[in-house]
């Protein structure tokens, strides 16, 4: 399936103004994006974060300079630093978790059981894959466990976004911009998974070019919301005690047996 | 998994985060604040407090169906019957907003508990869950059947599972742990 992807990006990269434009401008912005944040001293707040925004700039740069120079090569150079690229972007997500449920311990252990089991899973999988056999094909096997590692990725940030709108936890901008740029890069991603797997050599072409555009809405995305720090919002207002969470988990189940419309009606009145 | 299967999962996965990640940008924090100020001020007082228990036993019951059909026209029994339905569904949305209501505010109270227990979480999340299920799936029958269906085929239900009771204790008590004294059946050594 996701052999035809190389071809695919290759076929839309192939294409000579448009592709260029794209991967210039995408340079560009990633370039921004790290010297903006040098700049503002996010840097040292969010150093996984833009330790991945400096790969993929400086992976954009060697794979510009070998797709011109070099194209024979270029295709081992694409799986390898897409593979590099993908472990590095899991450290984003640990980042965003890190860094956005540390005044939440209690979510924040609920979030590391969540990602943990996820990551479990795909590893399991991913294992579960290998031991079955098949062929020690680099570019398909990279290609493969890519595909993995983006559902991981995908299956985590989901875990995330639930846990952050169920327990009502506020992120800054600047949290909230890297979470949703590098979710809808990975939304975008999968979806271009999906579209390559797909008959259709100009479909994928023309998938290719949108998910490029998706790429650079990303980095916009991180550029105006990392543009300046954003502190991370602190509950507004605090009781002084706070009640333990037994007593709150007990107050909720005796509020939830007296609403309850299916079981103990009759008890209850 | 086939090629076509991993196709849709990958586009519906990519779409669910799409969704994740838009209700995420929509929700700022100071919106979240607000409920909180709201949860505050104002407690729900539940579904029992607009629809009381003799009401509803009332609307599930066959007794008032049974005088408006006897002394009404076919148009009242037919308005009397669609109100009824509207009362039965406002008081099961009612249970099912106010059980969301619940859990959202639970949420917001132990967001910052350091002792938060993962288990009773997962196990509270579980019964809310299945309590809305059930709610969803109440509110179908009842769009279906109507308040007084219903309770016909819980009637039936019931006296079904009378039946069986009654039966099932015709049958011989068998001692504890041997399963096959007083079973018939024959286990050779």
């Amino acid at each position: 399936m996701l052999a035809s992807r190389l071809n695919a990006v290759i076929l839309a990269e192939s294409s000579p103004v448009p592709a260029h434009v794209l991967w210039i401008a995408t340079i560009s912005l990633e370039l921004f994006v790290v010297a903006r944040g040098i700049r503002t001293k996010l840097f040292a707040k969010f150093p996984v974060f833009y330790t991945y925004v400096l790969f993929v700039f400086l992976q954009s740069v060697v794979r510009f300079a070998v797709y011109h120079w070099h194209p024979q090569r270029y295709r081992d150079l694409y799986w390898l630093t897409e593979f590099v690229g993908v472990v590095v972007g899991c450290g984003v997500l640990f980042e965003v978790y890190r860094a956005g449920l540390a005044p939440y311990p209690g979510t924040a252990r609920l979030a590391r059981n969540v990602l943990a089991l996820v990551f479990a899973f795909a590893a399991g999988k991913a294992l579960a894959g290998a031991l079955r056999g098949g062929l020690w094909f680099p570019s398909r096997t990279t290609a493969e466990l890519e595909r993995n590692l983006r559902a991981a990725q995908a299956f985590a940030i989901l875990g995330l976004v639930i846990l952050l709108l169920a327990y009502s936890i506020p992120l800054g901008r600047n949290l909230r911009g890297i979470l949703v740029g590098y979710g809808l890069f990975i939304a975008s991603d999968l979806a271009n998974l999906a579209m390559l797997a797909s008959p259709g050599r100009e479909l994928q072409g023309l998938w290719s070019y949108s998910q490029q555009i998706f790429y650079l809405v990303v980095l916009c995305i991180w550029a105006v919301s990392l543009w300046t720090p954003s502190p991370q919002p602190r509950l507004a207002s605090s009781p002084a005690v706070a009640p333990s969470y037994k007593e709150v988990e007990r107050k909720t189940r005796d509020r939830l047996k007296h609403i309850r419309i299916f079981s103990g009606t009759k008890k209850d009145r | 998994m086939s090629e076509a299967a991993t196709i849709v999962v990958l586009v519906f996965l990519a779409f669910v985060v799409f969704g994740g990640l838009f209700l995420l940008w929509r929700k700022p924090p100071a919106a979240l604040d607000e409920l909180d100020e709201r949860d505050r001020s104002a407690p729900s007082a539940g579904p029992w407090a607009e629809c009381p228990h003799a009401v509803i036993d009332r609307i599930f019951a066959s007794g008032d169906s049974g005088f408006v059909r006897a002394n009404g026209s076919e148009r009242l029994c037919r308005a009397f019957e669609r109100d009824r339905r509207q009362i039965a569904l406002h008081w099961v949305w009612s249970a099912f907003d106010e059980t969301h209501r619940i859990l959202a505010r639970h949420f917001r109270a132990v967001r910052s508990s350091p002792d938060l227990s993962i288990s009773l979480e997962a196990k509270l999340v579980a019964e809310v869950l299945l309590h809305q299920i059930l709610c969803l799936m109440l509110l179908a029958a009842i769009r279906i059947a109507g308040p007084e269906g219903l309770a016909r085929l819980a009637g039936a239900v019931g006296n079904l599972r009378h039946q069986v009771g009654i039966v099932a204790e015709g049958f011989p008590v068998s001692a504890g742990g041997d399963f096959s004294k007083n079973s018939g059946l024959h286990i050779p050594s």
